[in-house]
């Protein structure tokens, strides 16, 4: 199928300069040597480096990808060499085709073979640059640390952020562990009992719908999610992890700052912090239950009292507020509803991102 | 190949059946062309089991096998004639679809448990296998289920199961076609003129929502595996049937699978 593809786009290109010999000659001649030859060289380099590979989308999908953006994002070095071999061997067969006919004095021939290859890398390079939808392999993963007083909103964070749709761009994907936990809260909000300890770490999948991603591809982070309650038994990872504080918003500004303190210490004496005595890992404070408090779901950083800013600036090298709230529907409303959690995803990706 | 999935007693059993029985008796036969073969000797015995029950005017059992290894998928062949001109006109062209369908779990126990699925034994093995390779999946959802835990929770728990062992790097949205059919629909007219309506309004929002979010390739059908007016309660509560069965809406789900083969 490709083969038939670039037979039918050298045919193509054949075609415009049977017609239009003389205004690409002309085109041409209104550039400066140095802008054509530039042109010359660079153009066929762009479509052998951008020419298509096919790889797997999804299990049963097969996709193309831009071949340069691709290898650069595997790290697969040698579909760069090949290209540029490609490149300088076409090349050079090309030159000395036109200088081969210029010498035998077909000026008229050696300007069509060199408008044609003008022409054909043009075709070739916008046919190369139609969009895709593949997906690379998972990158590494980042673990956020969340920390809490019982009731804090710790699994609900975990639990319902994979429900929170508020960002289209970004999503949070469930794995089986994590749905399990999102089960329990909705049996919850039903009038079941207690959350059960899970025995496994939740995990989610950020994946990113970029504006680019068509082009560069996806490429999903595992989010596993450690609820914190004994540092001590806790191998605490110090690369690419993050830390959530979970704090009631309602509970007032004198017990979310002493709540603050005491997890900030924790921290520290579990070693997280540097020599500056600042907890090193990226921190997020989530005021959870927002729709109790006049907090609007979202940032809420500039929302913090001074008091309780100028502890987290003095304790953490970075910082961020959140305002979250699940809303598990009216009250007797008995999960039919849902949850509609907001604030939630925000945070997370502000987490991820900064760790990673 | 395609896959179905139910709670227990949802009608997968019964949809199996009524599929057969719809192909093999020729005075009823709708769509000239269409045949289903039972590709081995499980597969056999389930829908002779559940056609001799139906002749009985009762319902079929959801797992009536007494001699056949029950690690052996339940497959079954579908024929189909093919769709399109072009198709038709190729010389040398095959003149039938077949896909495969695997019934994989008929008592429902994995559709209550997905955690069983990624167990390392051998039947969690084979059920792994054959979702992995299946093109197509029929979702049926029982608007009388008997068990009370909620539709999120065991769609959602299923949904997310399915999507990582499908695409375990990133989960998320299924890449295959599914059929959402409401079973036992005799018993609910509603759902044949508007499935979805009938589904949203059954399941409650965080479950629709679900379908919504796993399956963007989906379509919503009804089915009734014995036919409108045809089911009776007995004086000891059991259901049973009136008359032989008349199927209704039993192809359009695997009609709709093949055209949207990935």
């Amino acid at each position: 199928m490709k083969r038939i593809v670039y037979v039918a786009l050298a045919l193509a290109a054949a075609a415009i300069v049977y017609f239009a010999n003389d205004a690409i000659s002309g085109f041409l001649r209104t550039r400066s040597v140095a802008g054509a030859g530039a042109l010359f060289l660079l153009l066929p380099l762009a479509a052998f480096l951008t020419r298509p590979v096919v790889v797997l989308a999804q299990r049963n999908q097969q996709q193309r990808a831009i071949g340069v953006v691709y290898a650069l994002r595997t790290r697969k070095i040698g579909f760069i060499a090949r290209s540029f071999g490609l490149w300088l061997a076409s090349t050079l067969a090309i030159v000395v085709l036109v200088a081969l006919l210029y010498r035998e004095g077909q000026i008229a021939g050696a300007a069509a073979v060199s408008n044609w290859w003008y022409v054909v890398n043009l075709l070739s390079l916008l046919a190369h640059l139609a969009p895709g939808r593949f997906q690379l392999a998972a990158g590494q993963p980042v673990t956020v640390l969340v920390l809490g007083a019982p009731d804090a909103g710790k699994s609900t964070f975990i639990g319902v952020l994979p429900l929170d749709k508020t960002n289209a761009e970004w999503q949070f994907n469930a794995m089986p562990s994590t749905a399990r936990l999102t089960a329990q809260l909705h049996a919850r909000a039903r009038g079941a009992d207690e959350i059960q300890p899970l025995g496994e770490v939740p995990r989610s999948t950020l994946v990113g719908h970029r504006p680019w991603a068509p082009y560069a591809g996806v490429r999903p982070i595992p989010v596993d999610f450690v609820e914190l309650r004994h540092f001590e038994s806790a191998r605490l990872p110090r690369k690419r992890a993050a830390i959530a504080i979970c704090v009631p918003a309602a509970g007032g500004e004198e017990a979310i700052r002493h709540e603050l303190q005491r997890h900030l210490q924790a921290l520290r004496s579990a070693g997280l912090a540097g020599d500056g005595g600042k907890v090193r890992l990226p921190v997020a404070v989530l005021l959870s239950k927002a729709d109790l408090s006049a907090l609007t779901p979202g940032r809420a950083t500039n929302a913090l009292p001074k008091r309780t800013s100028e502890l987290l600036d003095q304790n953490c090298r970075t910082w961020e507020a959140f305002a979250v709230t699940d809303r598990s529907g009216a009250p007797g409303d008995r999960g039919t509803q849902g949850f509609t959690p907001q604030g939630y995803s925000e945070a997370a990706l502000w987490l991820v991102t900064s760790a990673a | 190949m395609i896959s179905m999935m139910g709670a227990a007693r949802s009608g997968k059993t019964s949809l199996l059946v009524a599929l057969f029985t719809e192909f093999q008796n020729r005075q009823v036969l709708r769509r000239e062309g269409w045949s289903m073969v039972a590709n081995n000797a499980r597969a056999q015995e389930l829908v002779l089991k559940g056609y001799q029950r139906f002749r009985d005017k009762q319902f079929p059992e959801s797992n009536p096998l007494q001699y056949s290894s029950a690690l052996e998928p339940m497959r079954y062949a579908l024929n189909r004639p093919v769709n399109g001109i072009w198709k038709q006109m190729k010389i040398g062209g095959a003149r039938v679809e077949t896909i495969e369908l695997d019934l994989l779990d008929p008592s429902g126990e994995y559709f209550t448990f997905p955690e069983k699925l990624m167990l390392d034994n051998e039947e969690a093995n084979s059920f792994r296998k054959s979702l992995i390779a299946s093109t197509g999946l029929i979702c049926i959802i029982d608007p009388d289920r008997a068990d009370d835990s909620d539709y999120f929770e065991l769609l959602f728990k299923n949904f997310t199961q399915l999507s990582s062992l499908l695409n375990p790097d990133s989960g998320g949205p299924l890449d295959i076609p599914v059929a959402i059919c409401v079973a036992k629909a005799d018993a609910h007219l509603a759902a044949f003129d508007a499935p979805e309506k009938f589904l949203l309004d059954t399941m409650g929002v965080p479950a629709f929502s679900t379908i919504l979010t796993y399956c963007p390739m989906r379509e919503f059908f009804a089915f009734s595996a014995v036919g409108r007016d045809n089911v009776e309660r007995t004086d000891t509560g059991e259901y049973k049937l009136k008359g032989y069965p008349k199927p209704e809406g039993v192809v359009e789900p695997f009609d709709w699978l093949i055209d949207n083969e990935p």
